[in-house]
């Protein structure tokens, strides 16, 4: 369970208006917390493949979270976000596809692909659609910006 | 915050630092003159005394019996400079200046909670950035960040850790936990955020009223911690499934 609510980040943004904050590091926090909500907690044993996969995850419920996942992040066609440095931007454009291709991977498990769909997000081509985008997204970025996540990212 | 005016004097005017261009340029001549020239990050040359060249600035006493003597401030100023240029960015957790006023004013081997979030905050900076060219140290710098590691959790644990925390308890937690994630200490790691939330709970980082009637200063450093961590909080049960109990 979450202690640390994102309602209570919300309101704690409206403190710092009236302090020197850095506004830059605090807007990538705030995008990347964001990001991170999309992933709705009880669906977080499916995520983890710890629900025997036989559960509650359905269609409905993936469509849900891709929604959310789509509105919160953005295309690799995107300009650079202003005043982000390239080493925050690489940081939430990672994640954004990273926890893309979680959730197919999720439906994947869970029995919900098929060869051809209207939702993207259902065929079994979207992982390679994901791959071939943070493919793009990692040659807009200087290997310098990639590495200072380390290993991780592209684990 | 301050405890008493710098002192001055020292030697090590070369300015050997490799990423000095982001440094606030009020702090660049005062932090160049910390660093001598040849410095040596191998704990084979650990000196067993605080009297390397550098040390003018930073003269022991009685009080600082507590910090590790192995650990001189021109062996961790650099790692101190590598979270500031690389880790800062994503995990914007302390104001540089302020904490190299606070270092020059050796508070952390005043205070024994700052001292052991200096430590932490030295392993975490070793794990973490990995370049591409810099591979090749990563057994060393594995093996420096966990005798760093050790030596912050000797000033960080006490019996009543938790019954009057303050921030600095948090953030060595937390630099605790990200250190030891990168050592692929997953379990240990999800303890440690646990611990750095739970700590944060416990000063009310979560709740607006509790900012009313700080400083700018300080308000600004605990909104620091409270993005961060909440943000953490969020990422690790999806970054690490299978190892992690959710």
């Amino acid at each position: 369970m979450r202690c640390l609510s994102l309602e209570s980040a919300s309101e704690m943004s409206l403190v710092g208006q009236s302090s020197e904050i850095d506004v830059k590091a605090m807007t990538g926090l705030s995008r990347m917390m964001a990001l991170l909500d999309t992933v709705d907690e009880s669906f977080i044993q499916c995520w983890n493949n710890q629900c025997g996969r036989t559960t509650h995850f359905d269609k409905t419920d993936a469509l849900l979270i891709h929604r959310r996942l789509h509105s919160t992040s953005f295309s690799t066609t995107d300009q650079l976000f202003p005043g982000m440095t390239e080493s925050q931007e690489i940081d939430i454009r990672v994640l954004g596809h990273w926890l893309m291709n979680r959730l197919w991977n999720m439906c994947l498990s869970h029995g919900l692909l098929s060869a051809s769909n209207e939702e993207p997000l259902l065929c079994y081509q979207y992982g390679l659609t994901l791959a071939q985008e943070i493919l793009q997204i990692c040659k807009r970025f200087s290997n310098y910006s990639i590495d200072v996540h380390g290993i991780g990212i592209v684990s | 915050m301050l405890e008493n005016e710098p002192e001055t004097g020292g030697h090590g005017l070369g300015t050997v630092i490799s990423h000095q261009t982001n440094l606030e340029d009020s702090m660049v001549g005062i932090c160049s003159g910390l660093y001598g020239p040849g410095m040596s990050h191998s704990l084979s040359n650990l000196p067993r005394t605080n009297s390397s060249p550098a040390a003018g600035l930073f003269l022991t006493s009685r009080s600082e019996e507590f910090w590790p003597e192995c650990f001189t401030e021109e062996m961790i100023l650099p790692w101190i400079d590598i979270f500031f240029d690389r880790l800062y960015p994503t995990l914007p957790l302390l104001d540089r200046t302020v904490l190299y006023r606070d270092m020059i004013c050796r508070r952390h081997r005043k205070d024994r909670q700052y001292g052991a979030m200096i430590l932490s905050l030295c392993a975490f900076s070793l794990i973490q950035p990995v370049h591409t060219q810099e591979r090749q140290s990563m057994p060393s710098s594995d093996n420096h960040a966990k005798v760093l590691l050790d030596e912050a959790l000797r000033l960080h644990s006490t019996a009543d850790l938790g019954e009057n925390p303050v921030l600095e308890t948090v953030l060595t937690s937390f630099f605790m936990f990200g250190c030891l994630f990168g050592l692929q200490k997953h379990n240990a790691a999800w303890l440690k955020l646990r611990e750095a939330i739970d700590v944060a709970a416990i000063l009310c980082l979560q709740l607006p009223e509790a900012y009313t009637f700080l400083s700018d200063l300080e308000r600004t450093q605990r909104l620091r911690v409270f993005f961060v961590l909440s943000v953490t909080e969020r990422y690790v049960p999806v970054l690490k499934p299978s190892e992690l109990e959710c």
